[in-house]
């Protein structure tokens, strides 16, 4: 139900955005599509969707609650790296799925004009087991790596309800930095 | 004499012959011009054509002048039926417009109150907020039974230990702490489907609200550009 086409679409605009989200600390980290998801049950994510009368588009952001996750989250927004509150932290991240998704929808819309989107929730990493039970049409998951380690991970899922075809023509600013790299 | 006489005829022959001479010159003239009475019959048959002329001219200057005199009746009995028609036709477009204006100002109100679905959608929000809130209770419940459960497989461990100390008098003992723990497995089973099934539940919740609040929001985006062209259309009528 999606073409070809547009399942590289989707993925492009999840790269674009994310770029266009990352704080400038995060800069030089590496974007790519990676199929390593065993260890992301253990994390927590933050979910977030964008929906229309087409189709579904879930994203699920899976990080984990170390220091330099939390240094890098609380770099993102600005806020106190001191104490670590760990609600700050989860609402830091939450920020970033808000910031990251309203991109993508931003970046969906130029495509779907009558689209919308969610607010963030949290969920267990486990549920990414059970991810296919959504009637998924694509699943594609992302790593972004920071000093040749993944500091976090997003996953992609696609739900169609009609058939869907479209092209992303890839930017300047994307075609600059190099292309899409298979971990 | 006689040479006077030879000058006198031959004088009298030149002169004889220049006087035939323009006779015949005279006669040629003559001959080229028109008669007279031709040229009368001529002039009269000219009037008699100009006459007819300018009868046929004073009657198609009478025609005309009817005609003309037609035609301004015509005119004025078009214009009035035209004005009458304009008459008409803006008598029926103030009508459609107020019909219009009508119908817009009906819109705009059912618009303000399908704007009222964002209550709706907050309802939704709240209440699948209290949903996961209480998915995430269930599952730290079962996580503290699964504890309990793991306590009761190593009690019952225990307990086999114990029996099989106590030999033959404990040989009773040990089937209940068999059975006990065999009780504590099934329920460890239970339990980490029933906690497979809270993570379903999880995503499928979550998911759902989520496509439920983001397709709202769609609606209600949906909803204000429907609005904006309801206002425009308002305006361009009401101007």
């Amino acid at each position: 139900m999606i073409s070809p086409h547009a399942q590289e679409g989707f993925d492009l605009l999840l790269i674009r955005s994310l770029k266009a989200s990352l704080p400038s600390a995060l800069e030089h980290s590496e974007i790519g599509i990676t199929s390593d998801v065993a260890g992301l049950v253990e994390q927590e994510a933050v979910v977030l969707t964008v929906s229309s009368y087409l189709f579904r588009l879930m994203v699920m952001i899976h990080f984990k609650q170390d220091a330099t996750t939390m240094a890098y989250m609380a770099g993102m927004h600005e806020a106190g790296t001191e104490g670590h509150d760990k609600q700050v932290f989860l609402d830091a991240i939450a920020e970033y799925g808000n910031l990251f998704c309203g991109i993508l929808n931003r970046e969906l819309g130029n495509y779907f004009p009558h689209i919308g989107m969610s607010t963030p929730n949290f969920l267990d990493g486990h549920c990414l087991s059970y991810i296919q039970m959504l009637n998924c049409s694509h699943i594609q998951h992302f790593a972004v790596d920071v000093d040749g380690s993944p500091l976090f991970h997003v996953s992609l899922c696609v739900s169609a309800y009609d058939d869907l075809d479209f092209e992303v023509a890839e930017d300047e600013a994307s075609a600059s930095t190099g292309e899409l790299e298979l971990f | 004499m006689l040479n006077s006489l030879i000058f006198f005829v031959a004088g009298f022959l030149l002169c004889g012959l220049l006087q035939q001479l323009r006779i015949r010159k005279l006669q040629q003239r003559l001959t080229g011009m028109v008669d007279i009475a031709q040229a009368k019959a001529l002039e009269q048959d000219l009037q008699n054509v100009m006459r007819d002329m300018q009868q046929k001219i004073e009657q198609h200057e009478l025609l005309l002048e009817q005609e003309k005199l037609m035609n301004q009746e015509q005119l004025s009995q078009l214009q009035e039926e035209h004005e009458q028609l304009i008459q008409s036709l803006s008598e029926r477009n103030a009508d459609s417009n107020a019909v219009a204006v009508e119908n817009c100002e009906r819109a705009a109100d059912t618009i303000a109150r399908l704007m009222g679905l964002i209550k709706t959608f907050e309802r939704w929000h709240d209440d699948m907020g209290v949903l996961i809130k209480h998915n995430r209770e269930m599952r730290v419940k079962n996580d503290e039974f699964a504890l309990i459960v793991n306590q009761v497989i190593i009690v019952a461990l225990n307990a086999s230990i114990e029996a099989a100390r106590a030999g033959e008098h404990g040989r009773g003992f040990a089937v209940v702490a068999a059975e006990v723990r065999s009780l504590a497995q099934r329920a460890e089973k239970l339990s980490k489907s029933y906690r497979s099934n809270l993570h379903e539940s999880d995503l499928i919740t979550t998911t759902t609200f989520q496509d439920l609040q983001a397709g709202g929001k769609m609606i209600v985006g949906a909803v204000i550009g429907l609005n904006l062209v309801n206002d425009k259309t308002k305006e361009a009528l009401t101007v």
